[in-house]
């Protein structure tokens, strides 16, 4: 399974910025440490995409019937720079060496005119366990828990 | 919860390596020191409860939205795609 983004110009090498690559390797199954709010027991999730409407990603839970849609935020804000803090990459095994995945929380909650994904809180993932966290970024203050996903 | 009343200058200590200190208290405003390991999370209560309600509500979608807005952002994303590549 192969992820679909738009490669970004530059690729920071200071450890704290991540940016998703194309052609990256996406983990089938994620471990969500933590599970998503309020279903903190929600752990386990099978990722797949969604075939029928891509680009987007769908996390079904394996244990209860509980799923996201999901996109690679870098695919509408190129620009996106999310700062992780090392509590995060530390927990989540991600050593300076692993490119970690990111990918967002589509909202569709309140109608089609107002679809956002949470840029401030997102999935960061090890590509090789699927271990993964709803973050908090460090600098989560330049970003929008609602971001507009169409502008 | 523990519930612990603070004077000025006082502290508390978190474990082994967590300190919190009352620095000033100024009307409805209270100013916190924190000392704590570099790799600790430390985050805004406002944040956290903002990002847990945005995950609630983002739960089970409703699936005839999903098409229709994926399809609106295939169209806004090879007219990205077309300027980089013509720049």
């Amino acid at each position: 399974m192969t992820g679909s983004a738009i490669r970004p110009d530059e690729v920071k090498a200071q450890r704290k910025m991540a940016q998703r690559s194309a052609g990256a390797a996406l983990p089938v199954i994620l471990e969500i440490i933590g599970g998503l709010p309020p279903f903190v027991n929600a752990v386990r999730f099978a990722l797949t995409p969604e075939t029928n409407a891509p680009p987007f990603f769908r996390i079904q839970c394996t244990t209860m019937d509980l799923s996201y849609i999901m996109i690679d935020p870098f695919i509408t804000v190129p620009e996106y720079s999310p700062e992780f803090s090392d509590y995060d990459l530390n927990a989540l095994g991600i050593s300076a060496d692993i490119q970690p995945i990111i990918l967002s929380i589509v909202n569709f909650s309140r109608g089609k005119e107002d679809v956002t994904i949470n840029l401030a809180g997102p999935l960061l993932i090890n590509p090789h366990t699927g271990r993964s966290r709803q973050v908090v970024l460090e600098n989560a203050t330049k970003y929008l828990t609602r971001h507009k996903l169409i502008s | 919860m523990l519930v612990l009343t603070r004077e000025v200058g006082e502290f508390m200590l978190i474990g082994d390596s967590i300190e919190i200190r009352v620095l000033r208290i100024d009307g409805q405003q209270v100013r916190l020191g924190i000392v704590a390991p570099r790799e600790s999370s430390i985050v805004r209560g406002e944040l956290i409860e903002d990002i847990r309600a945005e995950t609630t509500s983002a739960a089970r979608p409703e699936e005839h939205l999903i098409a229709n807005i994926a399809s609106q952002i295939k169209a806004k994303v090879s007219v990205i795609v077309v300027t980089v590549q013509s720049s």
